[in-house]
């Protein structure tokens, strides 16, 4: 027979994850650097919830302690993302001659119509050359526009890597979208 | 002829401000040197101008709205999870 305490503490789970999860998705979406990453959070957040129930007081709203278990768990995963890629930060191909012009090959070429940052088709583009970047520099790039609570040295990085990682992410992020909408050879 | 090339750098070095414009940001002195290479550079002009559209764009990230089908699909998924707990 199931135990009654169980079974209320699921109910109450159920309601939780009616009321919270779609809000829970949305701030996941907008930090992880994937639809499915985004999705594993916040259900590795409630089953972390679901865990320590007995600890939550109720001094705070379920939804605020909710939160704060899914700011760790991205923190988490974003922590773990940088340590297995602390050592690939190589060299980069330059994009210019020994006397400080650019290489043809590199120069930046006329994209055309810019006016594009409302067409949803653009949109998708442009979110599917960001998941497409390797997952720490990604990472780099949401730390800086998301205004998150993350600070790159939280993660081990120092300044100075940081800004060379987000300074590779925006050139890979500007090859992807010569490629798939500007059609830039 | 000193003092004219304190001022002028090379597009490589325009370059390297432009991307230090939109992370560290820029000193006086750099910011006046950018300007007056953009203003000979077509080709940095057009680099900075992307760079600066690359920064708008990113922050479109901010306002990203969840699929909605996927929002259901989450939450069938939590609450199967929920139930096997």
């Amino acid at each position: 027979m199931a135990d009654p305490g169980t079974s209320s503490k699921q109910s109450t789970f159920t309601e939780w994850v009616e009321q919270y999860s779609a809000d829970m998705y949305a701030y996941a979406l907008r930090r992880m650097p994937d639809e499915s990453l985004a999705e594993d959070v916040v259900q590795t957040t409630f089953m972390a919830a679901l865990k320590s129930f007995d600890t939550f007081k109720g001094d705070s709203s379920p939804k605020t302690w909710l939160m704060s278990i899914l700011k760790n768990k991205i923190m988490d995963h974003y922590r773990s993302a940088y340590r297995r890629n602390e050592t690939s930060l190589d060299t980069t191909e330059t994009m210019f001659n020994a006397d400080g012009t650019w290489k043809e090959t590199a120069m930046p070429a006329d994209w055309g119509d810019m006016n594009v940052l409302d067409n949803t088709q653009f949109r998708a583009v442009f979110y599917e050359c960001l998941e497409n970047l390797p997952e720490h520099w990604n990472a780099a790039v949401k730390i800086k526009y998301l205004e998150s609570a993350m600070d790159p040295e939280d993660l081990g990085l120092s300044k100075a890597n940081y800004w060379k990682i987000l300074e590779r992410a925006r050139k890979q992020l500007r090859t992807c979208l010569e490629m798939n909408w500007f059609n830039v050879a | 002829m000193k003092a004219i090339n304190y001022w002028l750098i090379s597009c490589a070095h325009a370059a390297e401000l432009i991307d230090k414009r939109h992370t560290v940001g820029l000193s006086v002195t750099d910011g006046i040197r950018l300007k007056i290479h953009s203003r000979i550079c077509i080709v940095c002009l057009r680099y900075g101008q992307q760079q600066k559209w690359i920064d708008d764009a990113l922050k479109l990230m901010r306002d990203r709205e969840p699929n909605p089908d996927r929002v259901e699909a989450v939450k069938k998924r939590i609450l199967e999870a929920v139930g096997n707990a």
